[in-house]
């Protein structure tokens, strides 16, 4: 039972095979939109875009495996590629261009149903960026921490906050929203 | 130890800001051959975009300074810094910069400095003439940085201690008592460093240190942006742009 409830949150790992969820977060850094949809058992594709309101969006692609389960908990692998496509132009006065760069993470992800439709989730991920210039390849390390809560029907919602860290500071990182199932 | 834990720390702390530094080395004619030189009309262009895009020059002191809460930054800050003290910096990159009210940081190598004209240093492969003492205090009266670029610009991650040594606080001091006012910053030649090196410049008393494009925000190994010959303007323009993370993490984003 609680297994299946694991599957039926999906905060942080596949969504079971055949279902799709539509999924609306807002926060720092971004805001985000992404579909979801579960290809086989244990592992599903998503897309969808971020949008910052510093200037730009990022169409996003991923993909989750499970990797383990047993009972309430359950532990997945994220990958994910992103293309920052600025929205400002910034030439002259204001604020500095951004550059337009791949970016990719990496994610381990743990997700425990910690009681009925209640789960709590972690995640340690490696993210990196790069245009192919120095001055633009960072890497960056990002941890988060979220909860997740069924309606009992096909709405969920979820919060979840963090920090990313990279060689030039830390900032927090943390959104909040809902995740509709099909 | 607790001293050399506080050094490390304060050497690892982020700074900078997201402020970019650009790393300049040579400023010659066209058809130099110096790969990393660039021709007067290139930085002319160049200096009259940082002016015409807002940015405002400062130096490291500045920037450091913002960062430690003591004075704040002007918009747009912009660092310049030339490399390795040859002689063009006086005669052709001053008036540049002075035409302008902007400043730069020159990191000059105190071994070749000469005391005067007559006892001018010559680089031994190209044969291009060095800054002699009078120059670089005139650099200096102008408002300019000065920063050590070594005594005589060894590859420092070669160098066994005493010479590393030899290379980094000779070079500050044998600066500080010729233009009689602190040289604080620090740029590693050939952007060589490893943690030894760093180490050794954070106890020779030095606030920061720059290295090249594989920097970061430590304040020991500030990543500064390559400008060379082949550099346009809208490679400039490009390199000025900053990454959404690296921007987010400094707070810009």
């Amino acid at each position: 039972m609680l297994a299946a409830l694991v599957a039926a949150l999906a905060l942080a790992g596949p969504l079971p095979a055949g279902e799709t969820s539509f999924t609306v977060l807002a926060g720092r850094p971004f805001y985000s939109v992404r579909v979801d949809h579960g290809l086989a058992p244990g592992f599903d594709i998503g897309a969808g875009a971020d949008i910052s309101l510093a200037g730009f969006f990022r169409p996003i692609a991923q993909g989750r495996l499970r990797a383990f389960q047993r009972g309430p908990l359950q532990i997945s692998l994220r990958a994910a590629f992103a293309y920052i496509v600025p929205t400002l132009r910034a030439d002259g006065f204001g604020p500095r261009r951004l550059a337009r760069t791949g970016d990719g993470e990496l994610g381990l992800a743990f997700e425990w149903t910690l009681r009925e439709r209640i789960a709590l989730f972690a995640e340690a991920a490696a993210l990196g960026e790069t245009d192919l210039k120095a001055e633009h390849t960072a890497s960056f390390a990002q941890g988060l921490l979220g909860a997740g809560w069924s309606t009992g029907g096909p709405l969920s919602l979820v919060a979840r906050g963090g920090i990313l860290l990279g060689a030039h500071g830390r900032a927090g990182v943390g959104s909040a929203g809902a995740a509709w199932r099909f | 130890m607790r001293r050399l834990l506080l050094s490390l720390l304060a050497a690892t702390a982020a700074c900078g800001g997201g402020v970019p530094i650009l790393m300049y080395h040579s400023v010659l004619p066209a058809g130099s051959g110096d790969p990393l030189a660039v021709t007067p009309q290139q930085l002319d262009a160049q200096l009259d975009y940082f002016k015409q895009a807002g940015f405002t020059t400062v130096s490291l002191r500045q920037m450091i300074d913002a960062e430690d809460g003591h004075g704040s930054l002007p918009p747009h800050p912009i660092v310049l810094s030339f490399d390795d003290g040859f002689e063009e910096s006086y005669r052709t990159t001053l008036p540049m910069l002075q035409k302008r009210g902007q400043k730069a940081t020159f990191f000059v190598v105190s071994g070749f400095t000469a005391p005067d004209a007559a006892h001018r240093v010559h680089d031994r492969r190209s044969k291009r003439p060095y800054l002699v003492w009078n120059e670089v205090r005139a650099l200096h009266a102008a408002g300019m940085e000065i920063g050590s670029h070594t005594v005589t610009h060894g590859k420092l991650t070669e160098l066994t201690p005493s010479a590393l040594w030899h290379e980094v606080l000779q070079s500050r001091l044998d600066l500080q008592t010729g233009l009689g006012a602190p040289v604080d910053f620090f740029s590693y030649p050939f952007t060589a460093q490893r943690f030894r090196v760093r180490n050794v410049v954070v106890h020779a008393g030095y606030s920061a240190a720059v290295v090249g494009p594989r920097g970061g925000a430590d304040r020991f190994a500030l990543q500064r942006i390559t400008i060379h010959a082949r550099t346009t303007l809208d490679d400039l323009k490009s390199l000025l742009s900053e990454s959404w993370a690296t921007g987010y993490t400094t707070g810009g984003g």
